[in-house]
């Protein structure tokens, strides 16, 4: 009788174990597989309409306006070759700064406004000193002075 | 810490305390067995007297 | 010198024994220096200021996880195959340590995450794997301690261990093939790193450091699991007699 418990218990344990991993496998592969769609997906109507998805890319230079309310944010997310418009009201993580990455997560309203309701920073796998980082910046900024 | 305190901090603390801890009870069951071992010889031994004086 | 020896459990106990004390003290050592290069040598952030020095313990905390992982299913799959029971124990001793990191990763990952990413957590490819990377040596761990017949208990614990080896190339992959919030890896096997150098030699020293904290403490364990096992096989014989 208790080795017929036993085998039930690891029949029923990893039966268990299989089904939340296979849950968190799909729910992370089915909704998450792609975390976010890019703008460009979403000018081509390859992204969800009516439910809450991600949208994620680089927050465009010179979009970021903040309200008077001080809380209310609009800005642009772009691929380089297409950008949306997102609306947020909140608090911005430290790290979301123009020309940086970011995901937003919302609804895309009628007017092709994405109307935000959490923004995340995504920051690349680049690790400097900070005068590291300003070279490369003002290089940057430099190439592009040359590039117009 | 330029205000990240709390997560530098909290991330080591964190550190501390599973290894640590993962430390703290190996050496806890290591003494467990060695109580129970030394425990166990000594009831072996009376069972062994027993069994010879009846 | 006759290795074979060794792969007995009684001949490999004092072995592992004399062995301890070479594994713990340099780990120790290591971790100071790392801790110190960590803090005081290596520069801030340009992007994320002081928050990226969670990044030392982080990221190779996430790599033991993944590295003892493949090491288990190793053990265990050599425990099963040939029947050696030091390999299924050694398993078993390492099941626990993996577990412990795949966790560390976890809550230090979500402490880095709030402060840059703006959230504790996200259901991304990468922190989703992660999560089932820890599932998978709870299951191994409950499932051996769920079955008294020890042999049976290493078969069932393989077969979950060897199944779930696939976990692994998925977390360590999940970057590059979909999109996630969490970035890409900074040092890759080839190609330059992009990580500043003193920032690299805290992560390495730090993560050498673990890898001799996880010899010490899974032979601690190895020495523990021989002792219990040949107790209990000592009882069942005496009980049969």
């Amino acid at each position: 009788m208790k080795r017929r418990h036993k085998r039930i218990a690891f029949i029923v344990a990893g039966l268990t174990g299989l089904g939340i991993a296979a849950a968190l496998a799909l729910n992370a592969f089915q909704d998450n597989l792609v975390f976010f769609f890019s703008p460009s997906q979403i000018a081509a109507k390859q992204a969800p309409t009516g439910r809450t998805f991600r949208v994620g890319g680089l927050v465009q230079e010179g979009t970021v306006k903040r309200e008077t309310d001080g809380l209310t944010v609009k800005f642009s997310v772009t691929d380089t070759a297409q950008s949306i418009p997102v609306v947020y009201k909140g608090i911005l993580p430290d790290l979301f700064k123009e020309g940086k990455g970011c995901v937003a997560q919302g609804k895309i309203g009628a007017d092709g406004v994405f109307y935000a309701d959490q923004v995340l920073a995504k920051h690349d796998e680049n690790y400097m000193p900070p005068e590291a980082g300003q070279a490369i910046d003002s290089a940057k900024a430099a190439k592009t002075v040359v590039d117009n | 810490m330029g205000g990240y305190a709390f997560y530098v901090w909290g991330s080591y603390l964190a550190t501390l305390i599973l290894m640590g801890g993962e430390v703290v009870v190996l050496l806890r069951r290591r003494k467990l067995s060695d109580q129970q071992k030394r425990s166990t010889s000594v009831v072996q031994g009376k069972v062994i007297t027993n069994e010879t004086t009846s | 010198m006759n290795w074979y020896k060794y792969a007995s459990p009684t001949n490999f106990y004092p072995l592992a024994g004399k062995m301890i004390p070479w594994f713990a003290i340099p780990s120790a050592i290591l971790f100071v220096l790392g801790l110190y290069v960590g803090f005081f040598v290596a520069p801030t952030d340009f992007q994320q200021g002081d928050a990226y020095r969670i990044i030392f313990i982080h990221v190779p905390s996430a790599w033991m996880g993944m590295f003892l992982y493949l090491l288990m299913a190793f053990y265990a799959a050599i425990g099963w195959a040939f029947n050696a029971r030091l390999s299924s124990m050694m398993a078993s001793a390492i099941s626990i340590t993996g577990a412990m990191f795949t966790a560390l990763s976890l809550v230090t990952g979500s402490l880095w995450g709030k402060p840059t990413w703006g959230t504790y957590w996200v259901w991304d490819a990468r922190l989703t794997s992660t999560l089932i990377l820890l599932f998978l040596y709870i299951g191994f761990i409950s499932l051996q301690a769920s079955i008294d017949d020890r042999s049976r208990a290493d078969r069932a614990g393989a077969v979950l261990a060897i199944v779930g080896v696939i976990n692994v190339p998925i977390i360590y992959f999940s970057v590059q093939w979909w999109n996630t919030l969490h970035q890409g890896a900074s040092i890759r096997l080839l190609g330059k790193p992009t990580i500043a150098p003193p920032m690299m030699a805290a992560m390495l020293i730090i993560l050498a450091a673990c890898w001799l904290y996880s010899i010490a403490v899974v032979l601690v364990r190895l020495r523990q699991i021989i002792v219990e096992r040949e107790q209990t096989a000592a009882w069942a014989a005496e009980a049969r007699a």
